[in-house]
């Protein structure tokens, strides 16, 4: 997709735009060995209110700190910590559905007990609620490219794939409200079939065609509302396709499915990267994390990989239970000395 | 010598006479042949003979009564002590045979657990390694040495195009076989052989350029290999290098 067009789909549907600047937020986890955490939250901001796409942000029991970064052009950070005394009271900070209404957290410290060590499990999933969710992922991608996709393999081609499933799903949406005013309407200047026997034609031509360029190129530098711009646009390219007289019996509905998506889109506005670290206890064994220091696991990440599938970060390490080795290495003497004392009496009574 | 232990066990009845006949008779043809056993019999029968003066002589004690008493009771607190000691050596023996066995189980359990659980572990790390390789070798990921490298094999490419070696899609068929492909070539090598991580993740990926070696010139093969392999992993750099940059 060239660069015109994709500013006149991004118009038309609004991704993850805005005019506040990047936004990166790390999460660094420390996990101890007893399963108690303690989980800091830190991003640079251009001023001091914290933004309404951020997430996650610390609620109840955070302390919260906003210093100066030392950074002109992000010259706060604002940093939330709170200990978690429990892996349980850790899962209940994000089980709360009323944390976004697009992203759920399921969040798990998993302590198991096998006598020498102790084998911690940490997994933190991000689990994106489509609002709209007419188009499965799948129609566009593979399994294998969306784990590709996760793992941050072929970036740039599998990116243009996930942008062109959002869009189309975003498209379907529009369009549903379309027919289905079209068939309130029933008006036999505007058949149903009309809409549904062009749809594909409609939706190249907002992907494709010349004109949408064109108008895309009329309406970006202008003073006018995004709303309005969007609307300019789909008359212009559905007037083409539908004929003026019918795309202008469907501007209500269409207003009110722009603004709806509008609405919805508020929903999905995330950071524009979260890095999570997270410092295990003990050893090391298992994690799919990204970079890795010692026992401190990195994942880095963008909302679009959370929502092509359940993004997932998982790490195990083992603790090891000194008392135990202390116990088994006893018992083992034990067994030795019950041994050798046993000996000695069966030979004294032989004797 | 289990022969001998039976026998001695039958010798002390036998001074006495209180054998069977048959006994008496297993006694006496043992005693034929084992010197040991008979010189048991001679000094048993020895300490007899020493002995039976004194027991024609026993004192008269029946006028004693308190001595009697006094033999009598501690003969029997003997009796008591002897018995005491023989059930708490029987006790300890039943714990002794209980505890063995259960404190046998629970070592071999906990060998056993241990035994398993390092070499899961093991492989866990193992495969961790193996995730961090194919991580590193990534597009995108936290690898900072791999920009680095493309960059410098990128600015020898565009030095050589500069110089009028190479076409401006500089790894094309017609390139090959100029001295800039060489030079390319050598620096791919060095990084193949760099790093580990790296050098797993690239021969992975490109199976045959890793098997490439320029000593004894380039043939037609590695040249084919060059320019298709080596091209297509300098595409990747080039993309690597302006992800960086931005």
């Amino acid at each position: 997709m060239n660069s015109i067009n994709k500013i006149v789909m991004t118009l038309l549907f609004p991704l993850l735009i805005s005019l506040t600047g990047c936004l990166d937020e790390k999460v660094k986890t420390t996990i101890n060995s007893d399963g108690s955490c303690q989980r800091t939250i830190s991003m640079k901001l251009q001023s001091k209110s914290v933004p309404e796409r951020a997430f996650p942000v610390g609620s109840d029991g955070w302390s919260v700190e906003l210093r100066e970064s030392g950074d002109t052009s992000v010259p706060y950070e604002y940093i939330a910590t709170k200990s978690f005394r429990s892996p349980e009271e850790f899962r209940a900070e994000y089980s709360s559905e009323n944390i976004s209404k697009a992203m759920r957290i399921d969040v798990s410290i998993e302590k198991r007990f096998q006598w020498f060590y102790t084998y911690i499990d940490y997994s933190e999933k991000y689990l994106f609620k489509n609002p709209y969710g007419h188009v499965p992922v799948t129609n566009f991608l593979t399994p294998e490219e969306i784990e590709q996709f996760q793992c941050g393999e072929k970036e740039e081609a599998l990116k243009e794939k996930v942008d062109r499933w959002i869009e189309r799903d975003k498209f379907e949406e529009l369009y549903a409200v379309l027919v289905n005013d079209a068939e309130r309407m029933n008006d036999p200047a505007l058949p149903v079939s009309l809409l549904r026997d062009n749809k594909e034609r409609f939706a190249s031509m907002l992907a494709e065609d010349d004109s949408t360029k064109k108008a895309g190129k009329k309406y970006s530098d202008t003073t006018l509302t995004e709303e309005q711009i969007i609307l300019n646009i789909y008359l212009e390219v559905g007037g083409k396709v539908f004929g003026k007289a019918a795309i202008q019996k469907l501007q209500p509905a269409a207003v009110q499915a722009i603004r709806d998506m509008q609405l919805k889109d508020e929903l999905i506005k995330f950071p524009d990267t979260w890095e999570y670290t997270t410092i295990m206890p003990g050893l090391l064994l298992e994690s799919n994390g990204q970079t890795i220091r010692g026992n401190n696991v990195t994942w880095k990440f963008r909302p679009d990989h959370a929502k092509v599938a359940p993004y997932v970060m998982h790490a195990s390490s083992r603790v090891v239970n000194v008392w135990a080795f202390i116990v088994s290495a006893g018992l083992l003497l034990l067994l030795v000395l019950i041994s050798l004392v046993s000996i000695v009496r069966r030979r004294r009574k032989a004797a | 010598m289990n022969e001998c232990r039976k026998i001695e066990s039958l010798i002390y009845l036998y001074r006495k006479g209180e054998l069977s006949a048959d006994e008496s008779k297993k006694v006496l043809e043992h005693t034929e042949s084992c010197t040991h056993c008979l010189e048991i019999i001679q000094q048993l029968l020895s300490i007899d003979a020493a002995l039976l003066p004194l027991r024609e002589n026993v004192p008269y004690l029946s006028g004693d009564a308190a001595l009697v008493n006094k033999t009598i009771d501690r003969i029997a607190k003997i009796n008591v002590i002897t018995g005491a000691s023989e059930k708490k050596s029987l006790n300890l023996d039943v714990v002794f045979d209980w505890l063995r066995p259960a404190l046998s189980f629970i070592v071999l359990a906990a060998t056993v657990l241990f035994v398993t659980q390092l070499s899961r572990d093991a492989r866990k790390i193992s495969n961790l390694e193996i995730h961090l390789r194919a991580m590193e070798g990534n597009v995108g990921s936290d690898v900072s040495y791999t920009n680095s490298d493309a960059r410098r094999l990128i600015g020898i490419a565009s030095l050589e195009e500069k110089k009028g070696f190479a076409s401006p899609s500089s790894f094309n068929n017609a390139a090959i076989g100029l001295d800039p492909m060489r030079m390319i070539g050598s620096e791919l090598l060095e990084l193949f052989k760099k790093k580990n991580g790296l050098f797993d993740y690239l021969s992975s990926r490109y199976p045959n350029l890793s098997k490439v070696t320029l000593e004894d010139g380039i043939n037609d093969r590695e040249r084919k290999i060059l320019a298709t392999e080596g091209k297509a992993l300098m595409k990747e750099f080039e993309q690597l290098l302006q992800e960086g940059e931005k």
